[in-house]
């Protein structure tokens, strides 16, 4: 995926601790939305909530710290695999039905469901 | 009408006119609580947040049309944009979504919401983001004692075209 370019939402408040949401727009003019977030925001997200684990929603990109350089180099890094696959999956996952999966689970079973001679 | 029950109007309506009054006549018991009543409506409304909730017009609610929203003191809603309503429709679609923003509406109230869900919007000065999971709202500070106003709530992957469209509107 080409990036045309790239926006920051929000402010950063702490390069060290905290996430922002970050647009990545391809040539066609649409923009990808991904939450970009230091390991220390997640720690302090269990704390905060008092939970021992990050609740199921729509992961972030890590990285170790939240400059603009290592922004900009993960987001580059995730646009050139596989056509943007992993930024792209983040954006849609609320979008994909979980049907999908079970679609797919059914599917793989069938598929390995032979004996081996 | 009766002169008993005119003295009854009378009282009800405090500075109404000339009140006469006949205190041999006993007041029927259901006609007492209807007074009792009113008393206790007069003493709320010497309340400011009574006040404000119930007689300032300019504090009229738009929810789009999803009664499910939670009424605050703390806040209100002017989801009034095309924009807004949209991305509403949105987020109720998605049962999760909708889960994650009752909640975080109801730590709004409590007072609850912590720091980390609490952003400055480049885009806009006037505005600032609450910061669900996987939503956003857009939020117009209160002014003077006034609550919060929520102008949008939207997914967090349709922030883009939310920004983009809400700039007509919103400085």
């Amino acid at each position: 995926m080409k990036i045309k370019k790239i926006r920051f939402f929000e402010e950063i408040k702490d390069v060290t601790n905290d996430n922002i949401d970050v647009g990545v727009e391809n040539e066609r003019g649409y923009t990808y939305i991904v939450t970009v977030g230091t390991p220390q925001d997640l720690l302090e997200e269990m704390n905060q909530e008092k939970t021992n684990f990050i609740g199921p929603y729509t992961p972030m990109i890590i990285v170790k710290s939240l400059t603009e350089e290592i922004i900009v180099e993960a987001i580059q890094a995730y646009a050139a695999k596989d056509d943007g696959f992993w930024l792209k999956l983040r954006h849609f996952a609320t979008e994909l039905d979980v049907s999908i999966f079970n679609q797919m689970e059914v599917d793989n079973g069938k598929e390995w469901d032979f004996d081996e001679e | 009408m009766d002169q008993h029950n005119q003295g009854l109007g009378a009282a009800a309506n405090p500075g109404g006119g000339a009140a006469e009054f006949d205190d041999n006549c006993q007041v029927p018991k259901k006609e007492q609580s209807q007074e009792s009543k009113t008393f206790d409506y007069d003493y709320r409304l010497n309340d400011p947040k009574k006040k404000s909730e119930e007689q300032c017009p300019i504090y009229e609610q738009n929810k789009a049309g999803i009664d499910e929203l939670p009424d605050s003191s703390e806040y209100m809603y002017t989801l009034e944009t095309k924009t807004a309503k949209k991305a509403l429709k949105k987020v109720w679609k998605n049962p999760e979504a909708r889960k994650e923003v009752l909640a975080g509406l109801a730590d709004m109230d409590s007072g609850e919401l912590l720091p980390r869900n609490e952003k400055n919007f480049k885009s806009f000065k006037e505005l600032k983001e609450i910061k669900l999971k996987d939503t956003r709202m857009l939020v117009k500070p209160g002014q003077k004692g006034a609550p919060d106003e929520i102008v949008v709530i939207f997914m967090k992957n349709d922030m883009a075209k939310v920004e983009k469209n809400l700039k007509k509107v919103y400085k």
